[in-house]
């Protein structure tokens, strides 16, 4: 099969090196506050094209709030705030705990975190949600983007950190390489591993560089520089790493093992391994006694004697064998003791997590004909993609090149890495990203629409130590940034409707999470406690490990949306998710998903309509603007929903709402119902 | 509101350019960003021979040589042990095969109501697919592919076509068991979201004489507010649309918001319409007798079922599936495929009939059978095992060769060999009738153009009238 000849390197933008460039000058000088002001104004003046407005103070401050924390201000926060306390605004909500949970939801997109294997047979990871709560408290401290690479694909590998809680995070970083989708229904076992692997090259190479290596595992990329022997090299890698997930079935029996966590966990799985082993033995040695007990017994039946009548006269053999039922009738008894004993004092189990190691025997990988596991060719040594100039540190024979690979990647010189995590940034911050193709940076994926500020981001973000909270704060602290959403600039409008070029900000409509979260907040119900622990490990607790796949025996068939905690601790079950996720586009754990989809549909205003969720937040939020005036009460749930006063017009309309629903809880249940149903509560303008 | 009026608005205001629902990438898009609307009918690659699709999936696996795939030569090797000292044998089909209708097609009497229909019926005995357990044969049958997440064929056809009725979601699937994928099986996976399936019940259990979710008096979640009346809530709509107008004004353009005022209007539409068409009591006494339809008959369920696909069939939604399960007879095939049997077969019959008699038979296709077939041996618990390299799976109406049988299997109905037909070859055979090419109804996602039949399918001309 003739097969098409995959492009050189040289041709591909994003492969080229990336510098710091000179700030363009611009005509307006007094627009710019930053860097990042010069380099598109430049270009909007270049296209003859004006920015927007700043935007108002409090389309401002919800903006960045929802953002940099995915919640909504508070009543206080609305009333007290003016422009001058902007930054320190900005500040504080980057040092907010609530930070790492709004920014960790989104690389746990990118990462496809389920807790569920999916596909054929739907097992429970358990232990996966230690994962989730590791990525949020990585974001929290700011750890420095190579870092968080490191963490994940080689965590295990690097050199223990001193305190026991950040060398448990290290190893639960690499749960990002585990908590992907299984076929665990796949009887073959090669197939198994290579599916695996192919999972695990998908999510690295979406992930970190922006690069879809899977085509490679049945012919040369078509598109891009990837030949099949790069994909089989970085096969080689991991299927050299076992998964430790804690799960177990009938078939891949591989799967089974857990990282142990804790100061002396691996010390305390040990202990209950012998602990285990132990009592295996003396269960040996028990059965051993108890046989020769009973076959004593039935000799002595034999002759005919009752054992349990203890007869006073019998011969002398007898009574010989007699005592030595005694003897060994306590011998029993005490064995049970001592069973019982040891039972009872078995040790502390320690908690586990989903994580990888080094297989015992690395290998290299075949390349397979077309694909197929049962035409396996020549290996090839473990390697990365070649295409990439970063050279790969030598990987020995007894390494599965993991750690290697976590370098290579991060890498300063890697020209992927760092634009495509700068991209991935930007794009949450300002709603689209430079490259609009944010998990695809190859030959059919987008250009950027500002290569010079993408590579001047992505050199100062390397050289400033790859912080993501100080990528943010240069961001959301630009002009660009600051700028009014509003579309009534007529000529602008017409040159550029898609706002490619960033003459204004963005609407962005909120996703799941944040609608979630914010419906909650107004309910005066949400939980801000970050939350330990799943339902789906709960529910598991009752169900025999080998069980806990879904669907079976009604196994998380009835997963609600019942816990108040934010929503990146909802339950995640692949090809199952929550209806208020699934409806409102939450990333499916399926794909890695660094831009998720904005649809709108009639389920989701029914949702809003018609759920629980909405109309219990409903009669909370009520209850929160009440002992106020009518009016009082108008402007009360009004700002607290949409970060502004109402206007005249709107407070007539909900002024008339009510004077037909009745100035009462149910009245203004029904109104705080309508506000929440609003576009305007829905959007971040 | 009347519908009518509703269908109205909605065509002049997507003539008009507004695309209205499932806007993807609206706010700041990403590449893959189109800003249309899914569900407005779109033009077909080439002309199409139907409208819509009903697939009534038998999960679990009829077996063929008791079926449609008549083997005499079975008669000689009956019993005889497949190899030395097996305890697994030939095993010829207890049911009689009579010829039926004008074209004479061989039937057995398992299902002397579809049977009765055969002359409607484009018979393929030469099926086969890549994989001998069920959970990867349902996953492929039902998405193309047994390893990876993928849009189901629902999905796929949605995305392709839109659909026929805002107010109703574009593809239905009734009684899905959570079995075999659950959801997956009528997701969309990149596919914009509004191309999902929406369930209606929930499959699973023993069988569909005690379902465990029953469909009589089934209702959709959201549907229905628990604590307002119609009017109250209509009034609170017309608040939310006033003040969504009213932001409108001020913003200038704003598609998305526009969108989302249709939506409303929607949701609260389909509201009334989906139980409408749910409904089942508005059908006719002789109707719902015709479909099995009755307290503790062991047809109710499927009957429902069937009888639920015709009203969506009619009411415009684009793919309807209605699942049964589960014909995995390993044990005592002779006591479990009549069971199945007795549940689908009359329902599956008055389907066909009653499209037959409203003329939507013409250009609706309708397919039936499982994710695989059974092998003609009779193993030592009198049950036959799976069978992925042969089996029969028949299509009626949509612009099908009707009375005909396409391919055969071997001898003894083991394996497929003339005329082979892949699962690939009949979803892009499916996709042809529908006027779409398989090979152009692409999505790219993450730099890949995905389609359902991936590399494969082959359209069968041979199926085609």
């Amino acid at each position: 099969m003739a097969l098409a000849v995959a492009p050189p390197a040289e041709t591909l933008w994003s492969l080229q090196p990336f510098a710091m460039q000179t700030v363009p000058a611009v005509k307006q000088h007094d627009w710019p506050r930053s860097r990042v002001d010069h380099f598109i104004l430049a270009r909007l003046e270049k296209e003859n094209l004006a920015p927007n407005d700043d935007a108002e103070p409090l389309a401002l401050l919800r903006r960045v709030y929802f953002d940099l924390i995915g919640l909504p201000p508070s009543l206080e926060e609305i009333e007290g705030f003016e422009m001058s306390k902007f930054a320190g605004v900005v500040d504080q909500l980057l040092a907010s705990p609530e930070f790492g949970a709004r920014w960790g939801r989104h690389w746990l997109d990118v990462a496809r975190y389920a807790e569920t294997s999916g596909n054929t047979r739907n097992m429970a990871y358990v232990l996966a949600w230690r994962y989730r709560n590791y990525v949020v408290r990585a974001l929290n401290r700011d750890t420095p983007f190579d870092e968080f690479i490191r963490e994940q694909i080689a965590g295990d590998l690097l050199p223990a950190a001193s305190d026991p809680a950040r060398r448990d995070d290290q190893l639960l970083a690499t749960g990002f390489l585990n908590v992907g989708v299984k076929s665990l229904g796949e009887q073959d076992k090669d197939l198994y591993d290579m599916n695996v692997a192919d999972d695990q090259i998908d999510a690295t190479c979406h992930a970190f560089l922006a690069l879809s290596a899977n085509c490679a595992r049945c012919h040369d990329h078509k598109f891009d520089p990837i030949p099949t022997a790069d994909y089989h090299a970085l096969a080689g890698i991991f299927r050299s790493t076992q998964n430790l997930s804690g799960v177990q079935t009938n078939n891949v029996l591989k799967e089974a093992e857990a990282m142990p966590l804790g100061k002396d966990g691996m010390q305390r799985l040990t202990a209950l391994k012998q602990h285990e082993k132990d009592i295996a033995d003396m269960q040996k040695d028990y059965v051993e006694v108890a046989k020769k007990r009973s076959t004593v017994r039935e000799e002595l039946i034999k002759a005919g004697i009752d054992p349990a009548k203890k007869p006073a006269a019998m011969p002398k053999e007898m009574a010989e064998k007699m005592a030595t039922l005694g003897v060994l009738e306590q011998d029993v008894a005490a064995w049970q003791k001592k069973l019982a004993e040891k039972q009872k004092s078995a040790p502390m189990p320690p908690p586990l997590g989903m994580s990888v190691r080094d297989g015992e025997t690395p290998i290299d990988c075949p390349v397979f004909d077309k694909g197929e596991i049962k035409k396996p060719l020549a290996p090839v040594k473990r390697g990365a993609l070649s295409a990439i100039p970063v050279k790969l540190a030598p990987i020995g024979p007894k390494e599965s090149g993991r750690r290697q690979l976590a370098d290579w990647i991060a890498s300063p010189q890697n020209p992927l890495t760092a634009r495509v995590i700068v991209n991935r940034v930007w794009l949450h911050v300002f709603g689209r990203g430079l490259v609009d193709s944010p998990d695809d940076f190859g030959k059919m994926g987008m250009k950027p629409s500002h290569p010079e500020l993408l590579d001047d981001l992505a050199a100062r973000f390397v050289k400033e130590g790859w912080s993501i909270k100080a990528l943010v704060r240069e961001l959301v602290l630009s002009r660009t940034y600051q700028m009014s959403s509003s579309t009534r600039s007529d000529a602008a409008l017409a040159q550029d409707p898609s706002n490619l070029l960033l003459w204004r900000a963005n609407r962005k409509r909120l996703e799941a999470e944040p609608l979630r979260d914010a419906i909650l907040y107004l309910g005066g119900t949400l939980d801000l406690t970050p939350r330990e622990g799943s339902p789906i490990a709960d529910k598991a607790q009752a169900i025999t490990p080998q069980g806990r796949e879904v669907g079976r025996k009604h196994f998380l068939n009835d997963l609600k949306d019942d816990t108040t905690h934010r929503s990146i601790y909802l339950p995640i079950v692949r090809g199952a998710q929550l209806p208020m996720m699934q409806c409102f586009n939450a990333a499916d754990p399926g794909l890695v998903i660094g831009a998720r989809s904005a649809s709108i549909t009639p389920v989701q205003s029914l949702l809003l309509m018609n759920s629980d969720l909405a109309m219990e937040q409903a009669l909370g939020f009520a209850k929160r603007v009440t002992g106020r005036s009518l009016e009082e009460k108008i402007t009360c749930a009004w700002k607290m929903a949409c970060c502004r006063e109402p206007t005249a017009q709107e407070i007539q309309m909900l002024r008339g709402f009510i004077l037909v629903s009745g100035d009462n809880a149910e009245g203004w249940t029904q109104l705080c119902h309508a506000v929440m149903q609003s576009g305007e509560f829905q959007t971040v303008y | 509101m009347h519908t009518e009026l509703t269908r109205r608005h909605l065509l002049s205001a997507s003539s008009a350019g507004f695309g209205m629902l499932a806007m993807k990438g609206l706010f700041g898009s990403n590449a893959q960003a189109a800003m249309v609307n899914p569900l407005v009918p779109t033009q077909t690659h080439f002309p199409a021979r139907a409208k819509r699709v009903i697939f009534l999936f038998m999960q679990g696996g009829p077996s063929q040589v008791d079926t449609f795939d008549f083997k005499p030569a079975l008669t000689k090797q009956h019993g005889k042990p497949v190899a030395k000292d097996s305890p697994t044998v030939f095993y010829q089909s207890p049911w009689e095969f009579k010829p039926r209708g004008q074209s004479g097609m061989l039937v057995s009497d398992l299902l002397p109501n579809i049977a009765r229909h055969a002359d409607d019926l484009c018979v393929i005995n030469s099926m086969h697919t890549d994989h001998n357990a069920h959970p990867q044969a349902i996953l492929q049958m039902n998405t193309g592919s047994f390893a990876f997440t993928r849009p189901s064929v629902g999905a796929w056809c949605v995305y392709g076509l839109g659909t026929e009725n805002q107010n109703l979601p574009g593809f239905v699937t009734i009684n899905p068991a959570f079995s075999g994928g659950g959801p997956v099986k009528y997701g969309s996976a990149f596919l914009p979201s509004v191309c999902a399936g929406t369930p209606v019940g929930q499959g699973g259990g023993a069988s569909a004489t005690a379902p465990e979710t029953p469909l009589k008096d089934i209702q959709l979640p959201f549907m229905k507010n628990s604590r307002m009346d119609v009017a109250t809530q209509r009034r609170q709509l017309d608040l939310v649309q006033a003040l969504n107008r009213q932001k409108l004004a001020q913003d200038g353009s704003n598609e998305a918001l526009e969108g989302l005022i249709t939506s409303a209007e929607l949701a609260f539409n389909m509201q009334r319409e989906m139980p409408e068409v749910m409904n089942l009591n508005q059908e006719s006494v002789a109707t719902q007798e015709m479909y099995g339809i009755g307290d503790g008959k062991p047809t109710d369920q499927i009957g429902r079922a069937c009888l639920m696909a015709r009203r969506f069939c009619e009411a415009g939604v684009r793919f309807i599936q209605v699942n049964h399960e589960f014909w995995d007879d390993h044990t005592d095939i002779f006591k479990g495929h009549p069971q199945h049997a007795l549940e689908t077969d009359q329902p599956v019959g008055a389907l066909l009939t009653d499209l037959k008699q409203r003329g939507l038979l013409e250009d609706t296709l309708v397919l039936w059978g499982g994710e695989f077939g059974r092998p003609p041996l009779l193993n030592k618990n009198k049950g036959r095992d799976h069978n992925n390299v042969g089996f029969t799976m028949w299509m009626a109406g949509g612009g099908v060769k009707p009375g005909i049988r396409f391919g055969s299997t071997d001898e003894t109905g083991a394996k497929a060999e003339q005329d082979k037909v892949h699962l690939h070859d009949l979803h892009a055979t499916m996709l042809h009738l529908l006027g779409l090419s398989h090979e152009k109804l692409t999505y790219r996602y993450a730099g890949r153009d995905f389609r359902l039949t991936d590399v494969f399918g082959e359209v069968k001309r041979g199926l085609i009238a």
